[in-house]
């Protein structure tokens, strides 16, 4: 009875019914199928732009890597921390004070390090060294100079000179800022570009490079194996 | 020749012949349409599965080059400890003209020659302390000539005179506070 009734009904209305169900079906498709499928192409075209481009700048980045000399890069770091030691590295500049001292002249009457918390400008921190020197008049500016242009970055920070005037000595106490600075704890993504050196750079890793041939190297610096410059006995009492 | 066409078939049967026709019509478009949407649906998966098996090959070559890269990781990163190595010195030494080392030479050189200095002392603010042994007035006068000239004031501030003693042989003593800038 049911039946014959549906069957009527849809004698009566198909011209209806069926445009309508095949409307819904179409609607079906497009919204779960072409749509999405539709917009996944686009999305997926971007990505294979994107992608293109990240492998371009990765293939620019590993050749630049690839051609750098290691062996160079190498010394150059260790120059450049030898310069600017990633911590206070009170027995390089004995060494180098007492190398300048006999280089120039000078007498090294004392050094007095300052082991107080250092001064911080500008993600530079630096501690004080106290020399009192004897010295010849006319070495004294040379002395003066040879701190500032030492391998490791040094400024003189304050001067006190007596002298007697029958003798041709100078007595001199120097406060000597020594600078120092930690290392960068993280670095650029691998997306990011390589950072290259301006000209100015170039010329003054150059210029530490041939500076820091004889000062040795004695603070923790950690990633190379080669800085583990013997420094004497561990125990000076065995 | 002329026909007469007559049709005897009954009215129903024309009404329903009709409706047959149009249902046939609805038909057709609705199949033509499921057809034409079931075609589109399959390029378009088509075209989706091709364009996903691209980016799949793509992406392996982006994990090969980032493995590329990443063996120069200790070369980036001693590059990146060079570059703030540098940048950090290049701060120190732009700010070398604070140097007490340039201001006691800059002062030193607009003394006289013939004057004899007995100390000086110059502190981190860039206060010159000094005691001068001038042998005549003379000397005294193109001191401070020299010190007050306009070359003296690109590095002087200014200039105390402390103290201004004679001594029996005709010398002058001078003790000087001068500030530098």
């Amino acid at each position: 009875m049911k039946k014959e009734k549906l069957q009527l009904f849809y004698a009566k209305y198909k011209l209806l019914i069926y445009p309508v169900c095949v409307t819904l079906v179409s609607i079906l498709v497009i919204v779960f199928v072409i749509y999405p499928q539709i917009r996944g192409y686009f999305t997926g075209v971007e990505d294979k732009k994107r992608i293109n481009e990240r492998l371009i700048k990765l293939e620019t980045k590993a050749k630049e890597l690839e051609v750098i000399p290691g062996d160079l890069l190498n010394s150059q770091v260790q120059s450049s921390k030898v310069a600017l030691p990633p911590e206070k590295d009170y027995t390089s500049i004995i060494g180098l004070l007492q190398r300048l001292s006999a280089e120039v002249g000078v007498a090294l009457v004392s050094v007095t390090l300052d082991t107080v918390k250092g001064r911080d400008t500008g993600g530079v921190t630096s501690f004080s060294v106290k020399v009192d020197v004897n010295l010849p008049r006319e070495s004294f500016d040379v002395f003066l100079s040879k701190i500032e242009s030492s391998p490791i970055t040094m400024r003189v920070a304050s001067i006190s000179v007596d002298s007697a005037q029958t003798s041709d000595s100078l007595l001199a106490s120097i406060i000597i800022d020594v600078f120092y600075a930690p290392s960068p704890k993280t670095f650029g993504s691998i997306d990011s570009p390589i950072e290259k050196l301006t000209a100015e750079e170039e010329v003054l890793v150059e210029k530490l490079t041939s500076n820091s041939v004889s000062v040795p190297v004695t603070s923790s610096i950690e990633e190379s194996p080669g800085s583990n410059i013997p420094r004497g006995k561990s125990n000076p009492f065995e | 020749m002329a026909g007469v066409s007559i049709n005897l078939l009954p009215a129903q049967f024309r009404i329903d012949q009709k409706a047959q026709k149009k249902f046939q019509v609805v038909q057709a478009v609705s199949i033509f349409t499921l057809l034409t949407l079931i075609l589109l649906a399959s390029v378009t998966t088509a075209v989706r599965i091709v364009q996903n098996k691209e980016l799949q090959g793509l992406k392996e070559e982006e994990t090969q080059k980032e493995e590329q890269v990443l063996v120069y990781k200790e070369k980036e990163a001693a590059l990146a400890i060079l570059k703030n190595r540098l940048g950090l010195i290049n701060q120190i030494v732009k700010s070398d003209s604070k140097s007490s080392r340039v201001i006691y030479k800059s002062v030193l050189t607009l003394m006289p020659p013939n004057i004899g200095i007995s100390s000086v002392s110059l502190d981190r603010g860039g206060n010159f302390l000094t005691s001068i042994l001038a042998p005549d007035s003379f000397t005294v006068d193109s001191l401070i000539t020299s010190l007050t000239s306009e070359q003296g004031f690109t590095t002087i501030s200014k200039i105390d005179l402390d103290n201004l003693s004679r001594s029996r042989d005709g010398s002058y003593r001078v003790n000087m506070r001068i500030g530098t800038q």
